[in-house]
């Protein structure tokens, strides 16, 4: 009977490591990476993994062998012991060590997700970098949709007024966000109502955006999933299961699980350049006729 | 170690003396995430256009240093009477003792007078948060016009003020009146929408623009008595009003202490209240203690 | 409940002054398990209706859909399920949790394990308990207020909890061909508190307030009470190194208490002034615009309540394990009839932990928009509380290394709490990582977190301090055989229930959806939402095992004598219950608290038990 108690410890934490085993197998697991530094974020997340079920084994294991081991039996006495420096040391010693590594294992990692530079060995302290865009995106948050802005020419003059103001031609779009494969992307995230959270699970990328402030974000996709098909004017999908979306992270309100965006990753800038151009077209034409600006949706995938 | 039932570590000092000790402790905690809280606020408040402050200075909002500073004394005065009540009854006085809890107690309600002053003041100015003008960055024309309540409620404000000044006044007989008559009649059209010379649809000023030509006329013709925009001024009277409110709360509820005191030592029952009164003399000290605090911050930051 | 023994000291107590305005701390104890009792079963069931919502998103739910309002179609709507797990997570926390931590615990074992006759200050100790019924009726009524109860999460981030429509502007629209001037918006006052941002965000989100403030009120008499009470009501030879590890817990988590909840005070009321008098601590300099409305201009700072907040709820995590770990470690000790092993590092670590927990509150603003350098900070000092807690975690080992166990109900809870809290705060050290954090924030893997260490350890650990001290309190055992089937199937349900939500935080299921479905990524997850719901069915049918176990035994219970557990505390050497005063005479304490397995003809030597000649052992 004893043993019982021991044994349903070991088969939960047994099923527990099961359900991690094949969890991959089903499907359950991470998404497809597409981030230029998202096989680093990984390679920590499997590094952790490593340490904690190095430590889930030792201690769970310890546990259920004194359960089974250890019951009580008649006139059978426990060892009167009150402690030992010696363990104490060493199970505090081990741990330390081993969280330190993990602790400075993630600086060079966020310093690259964050675009900041280590500035010495001591990875508290950083300098900031300025990186080179490619391709600037602001993405207002509103309840309960994502509103892209797209500068002509990619660059605009001053990144930061545009941001805050936006120039006359720019394209409007709610909910997609195109890129072009390996393009520096910064996106310049703002809110005008109440917290929101850009999250892209592919680039292993979120951000919160923060009423009154414009928050500035940085990735580069190393995969593509669209051509534009400028003759059907279509955005054709590279392979079937490529769709890429963009989720709402931060409770903001009922809708908040309805913030549902897209990302489009163009196989070229030239590909791009050509879904640019017509959506550009398509928006003035609808300017002309409704007076009344309007945000353009791209025909094609799933609208 | 042999154990009697008189060995003890317990700490020397009274129950009621510690509990008030750690009350305090959790009070400083409370100080200092409120303080900390609007100075944050206000070392990151907006910085609005060239030349204005950023953070209103004591004229604008209508602080009267020397009030404080009376206050001060008030306090500390009152503290003082604490501390002799205290010590009469140690000394077995007990009329002298509660002569000086008198007079703390009627300090302390000055101080609350004086304190009320100050708000009733404040209102007649219309310095209530949510309630000023403002005239902050980041915002564009449209943007601030469409989304400021108070900005239009401030532009109301100023019309109506305006528009008395003006009275009779029209483009006809305006060259014959004074300068400052002008400038006020020419502000007072700013504030209306109208047409600009190539007879083009013109809109009215915006909060914040009309806030800074109100601030500069105001710098000339200070006998306008416009309201005056003040930037960051729903922040300055959101963090008055907390810091002070919340300390003027401690006070009353010190006042409501010392009065119990007093009135059951009037019974005659002062002697059974030496403890009572020394861990309410402590509140009382730290009371006046979070107002040379406050003091500083508020009136001269 | 026949109490009528107890109270043989005082003549002329009535039912009122025994039972409702008690000043025995044992009573108000007592008082807190029910409350507590009652809530945890009103969260339960709002657990389970997120759990019903998640695992059929789209389906009309049978027999309960009819409860719900016919414009919501038959199902809740989404608004209703924010209002669900906001008022799940308040409830679980500040009605169940802390209350029975430390109200329950608190007051009941406190003077009694310390060997005092009650607490220092036994009116204010009532009142801790009395300003407590004003929050139960402010956070019941919050639900049926207009709007609905609050919607903005536990953690009730501005700007959408604190935005007020008093603010709001009105546009009226300019007659064809006419410019809009000034005049085509009025301002609108609007007196019902609505709110633009939710439904839930207008008078709810006021209760949630007002409610929290008397809970941290009551918090905040009661840990005063705690801590003068321990450092000067202890019985002769009760030095602070001999106190057993459950009063260093109480008292390590006053102190905490102490310290952190004051400046949730001010984050509470500074939201409230923001709802009520307009004041703008919370809102953007820019304004704000929900479709038609605007708001006042303010020159706060959103990020500024997520600081207060955290500053107080990530101590207020370790208020909530920290009891539960005194505890358990008590029963660990007495049912493997074995001295707790390293009682220093085990007083030590929990000082560590109390105090690195006041310098990590930022990890869970990695992703807030705070600068990233100060994330570093954050992430080691956070990692490093893993380093504490190992060492609580291997002296727990290493007391059942060589031990003698006995299988009681309270010892396999006991024991349930080490494995889970081991799972529990494994996860923590993921979302530690900052960079690993991005992805995994507010995703399910949080959600998975949280249970573990508060469903999984610290309700684990009440249940063993309940089942363990039910006999002290009622004077009568907890039936074990029902205890242990309950202890069996929450710990199988619980697991069945919490941990694939790991699971599907590595799929990236963000957290607080209402219906996640929508989401290509997230379609071959749903199987696993059903699982989870199903098992969290039988985990809320189980539950009710545990409170039949309860009003059983109160009235049916086997009669416990004064010591059941052959354990060494003094509040052991009281009779059970112990009536007013607690002990006869008081004890002298002779020596520690955990003289199990001596050697010699004496199995163990309770703390005031005098020094018997011949036998070996710790002084
Ligand atoms: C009782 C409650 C409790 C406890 C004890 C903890 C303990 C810990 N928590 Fe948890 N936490 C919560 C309750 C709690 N937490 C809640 C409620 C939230 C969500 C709030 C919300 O957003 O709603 C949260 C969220 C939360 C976050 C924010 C995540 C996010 O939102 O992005 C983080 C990030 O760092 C974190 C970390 C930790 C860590 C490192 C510990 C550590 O203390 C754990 C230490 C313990 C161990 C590590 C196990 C034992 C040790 C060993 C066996 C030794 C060996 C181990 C190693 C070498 C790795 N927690
Ligand atoms: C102590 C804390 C605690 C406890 C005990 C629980 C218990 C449970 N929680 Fe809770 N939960 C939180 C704290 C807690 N939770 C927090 C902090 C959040 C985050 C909220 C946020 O995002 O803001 C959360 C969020 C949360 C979510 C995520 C919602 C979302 O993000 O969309 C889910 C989903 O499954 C969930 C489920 C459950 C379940 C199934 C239980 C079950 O274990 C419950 C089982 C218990 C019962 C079913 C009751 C038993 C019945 C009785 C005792 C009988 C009645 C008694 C009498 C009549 C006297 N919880
Ligand atoms: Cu937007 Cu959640
Ligand atoms: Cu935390």
């Amino acid at each position: 009977m004893h043993r019982c108690w021991g044994l349903l410890f070991a088969a939960v934490n047994l099923s527990a490591i099961g359900l991690f085993a094949i969890a991959p197998a089903m499907g359950w697991w991470l998404p497809k990476n597409i981030a230029s530094y998202g096989a680093d974020v990984d390679h920590l997340f499997y590094i952790i993994l490593v340490a904690t079920g190095f430590f889930f084994v030792i201690t769970q294991g310890t546990l259920v062998y004194c359960m089974l081991r250890f019951n009580a039996k008649d006139g059978v006495k426990a060892k009167h012991i009150h402690g030992n420096t010696k363990l104490e040391i060493i199970w505090t010693a081990i741990p330390a060590i081993i969280l330190l590594y993990i602790g400075f294992a993630q600086t060079p990692t966020w310093a690259k997700m964050k675009y900041i530079e280590i500035d010495t060995w001591f990875p508290i302290s950083y300098k900031g970098t300025n990186i080179e865009s490619d391709l600037h995106v602001t993405v207002l948050g509103r309840q309960w949709e994502w509103r892209m802005r797209y500068p002509q020419g990619h660059i605009p003059a001053d990144p930061q007024a545009w941001a805050d103001l936006g120039n006359l031609h720019d394209l409007h779009m709610v909910n997609e966000l195109h890129v072009w494969k390996n393009a520096q992307v910064k996106i310049h995230l703002k809110t005008q109502d109440v917290i929101h959270s850009f999250f892209m699970p592919n680039l292993r990328l979120k951000q919160d955006a923060l009423p009154g402030k414009v928050m500035p974000m940085v990735f580069s996709p190393i995969e593509a999933n669209v051509r534009y098909n400028p003759i059907t004017r279509i955005l054709e999908e590279l392979n079937p299961n490529s769709t890429w979306e963009i989720a709402c992270a931060e409770l903001c309100g009922g809708n908040h699980y309805r913030m549902r965006g897209k990302l489009f990753v163009h196989e070229s800038k030239q590909d791009y350049e050509l879904w640019f151009a017509d959506a550009l077209k398509n928006q003035r034409l609808h300017e002309s006729t409704r007076l009344t600006p309007v945000v353009a949706s791209s025909t094609g995938v799933n609208p | 170690m042999i154990v009697s039932e008189n060995t003890t570590t317990n700490l020397p000092i009274s129950n009621g003396k510690l509990a008030m000790w750690l009350f305090l402790a959790t009070e400083v905690m409370f100080f200092t995430g409120l303080l900390a809280t609007c100075m944050l606020l206000k070392e990151s408040a907006p910085i609005p256009g060239a030349g204005i402050p950023y953070w209103p200075n004591q004229k604008t909002v209508h602080v009267e240093p020397w009030l404080g500073a009376v206050n001060t004394v008030i306090l500390i005065c009152s503290s003082l009477a604490v501390l002799l009540s205290i010590n009469a009854l140690k000394a077995q006085k007990v009329s002298s003792s509660l002569f000086f809890l008198g007079t703390s107690l009627i300090l302390g309600t000055v101080f609350l007078g004086v304190k009320a002053f100050e708000y009733k003041g404040k209102f007649a100015h219309g310095i209530i948060p949510g309630k000023i003008g403002e005239c902050l960055p980041g915002m564009s024309v449209q943007r601030e016009k469409l989304l400021q309540q108070n900005g239009l409620a401030y532009v109301r404000k100023v019309q109506a003020q305006l528009r008395i000044i003006c009275v009779g006044i029209t483009n006809d007989n305006l060259k014959d009146q004074s300068d400052i008559i002008k400038n006020a009649y020419g502000l007072y059209l700013l504030t209306l929408d109208g047409k600009d010379s190539q007879n083009d649809y013109m809109r009215p000023l915006s909060p914040a623009q009309l806030g800074e030509k109100v601030n500069l006329l105001l710098v000339e013709y200070p006998q306008l008595h416009l309201p005056p925009a003040i930037p960051n001024g729903n922040l300055w009277a959101s963090c008055y009003f907390a810091l002070t409110g919340v300390h003027a709360i401690h006070v009353l509820f010190g006042l409501a202490f010392m009065l119990g005191i007093f009135v059951k030592g009037l019974f005659g029952n002062m002697q059974s209240m030496e403890g009572t009164l020394e861990v309410t003399g402590l509140y009382w000290h730290f009371v006046d203690l979070v107002w040379l605090v406050l003091y500083p911050i508020i009136y001269f930051l | 409940m026949n109490h009528d023994s107890n109270h043989t000291t005082e003549t002329k107590s009535g039912f009122l002054t025994t039972y409702l305005f008690s000043q025995d701390h044992k009573m108000i104890g007592i008082q807190f398990l029910f409350s507590g009792l009652i809530f945890f079963g009103i969260g339960g069931l709002l657990a389970l209706l997120i759990r019903l919502q998640l695992a059929w998103p789209d389906g009309n739910l049978p027999y309960i859909g009819k409860w719900f309002p016919q414009s919501w179609g038959g199902k809740m709507s989404p608004e209703f399920y924010t209002m669900l797990f906001t008022m799940h997570a308040s409830i679980m926390i500040f009605f169940v949790i802390i209350p029975w931590l430390t109200g329950t615990f608190g007051n009941f074992l406190i003077p009694l394990m310390i060997g005092a006759r009650d607490m220092a200050f036994p009116k204010l100790n009532m009142f801790s308990y009395w300003v407590m019924w004003p929050a139960f009726i402010i956070i019941l009524a919050s639900f049926f207020v207009d709007g609905g109860a609050a919607s903005s999460g536990w953690t009730s981030y501005p700007t959408l909890s604190n935005v007020g429509a008093e603010a709001g502007l009105e546009k009226i629209p300019a007659k064809p061909g006419e410019p809009a001037t000034s005049a085509s918006y009025t301002v609108f006052k609007d007196d019902s508190f609505n709110s633009p941002s939710s439904p839930g965000a207008g008078m709810g989100q006021i209760f949630w307030l007002v409610s929290l403030i008397f809970v941290g009120i009551g918090s905040m008499m009661g840990s005063v009470n705690y801590i003068t009470t321990i450092l000067n009501m202890r019985a002769p030879g009760m030095d602070l190194m001999r106190m057993p590890l459950t009063v260093w817990s109480l008292f390590i988590t006053a102190i905490l208490q102490a310290l952190a909840l004051p400046v949730l005070t001010v984050a509470l009321m500074l939201q409230l002034l923001d709802k009520l008098i307009a004041t703008s601590f919370f809102l953007p300099p820019g304004g704000l615009s929900f479709g038609n409305w605007h708001t006042t201009p303010g020159g706060g700072q959103p990020l500024l309540w997520q600081h207060l907040f955290w500053f107080y709820s990530h101590p207020a995590v370790y208020i909530m394990i920290l009891p539960a770990m005194g505890v358990v470690s008590d029963i660990i000790s007495t049912f493997a009839r074995k001295p707790m092993f390293g009682y220093k590092p085990m007083v030590f670590s929990m000082a560590a932990i109390a105090s690195l927990g006041f310098i990590v509150w930022g990890h869970h603003m990695f992703q807030s928009g705070m600068d990233p350098r100060l994330g570093t900070g954050f992430m080691l000092a956070t990692i490093l509380i893993a380093v504490p807690s190992a060492i609580k975690t291997f002296n727990w080992l290493a007391t059942l290394w060589g031990a003698s166990i006995l299988y009681t109900t309270a010892m396999l809870n006991a024991l349930a709490f080490v494995s889970m809290f081991v799972i529990g705060g494994l996860s923590g050290i993921f979302m530690a990582a900052t960079p690993v954090d991005v992805y995994f924030h507010d995703t399910y893997f949080i959600v998975a977190h949280i249970h573990y260490v508060l469903f999984m350890s610290s309700i684990f650990g009440i249940f063993a301090g309940i089942t363990f001290w039910f006999p002290k309190m009622f004077g009568r055992l907890m039936n074990e055989p029902l205890g242990k089937v309950h202890f069996a199937l929450t710990f199988i349900f619980g697991n069945l229930t919490f941990f694939p939500m790991h699971i599907l935080g590595i799929g990236g299921h963000p957290r607080r959806y209402y219906d996640p479905t929508i989401y290509q990524y997230l379609e071959n997850l749903q199987p696993l939402n059903q699982f989870m719901t199903i098992s969290a069915m039988l985990l809320g049918l189980t539950q009710l095992l545990f409170v039949i176990n309860i009003f059983y035994s109160l009235w049916f219970g086997e009669k416990a004598g004064k010591n059941p557990w052959n354990s060494n505390t003094l509040e052991w050497d009281a009779p059970s219950p112990p009536p007013h005063g607690n002990f006869e005479q008081i004890p002298v304490v002779q020596r520690g608290p955990y003289e199990y397995a001596i050697d010699g003809p004496i199995d163990h030597l309770t703390q005031s038990s005098p020094k018997v000649e011949g036998v070996k052992h710790h002084e």
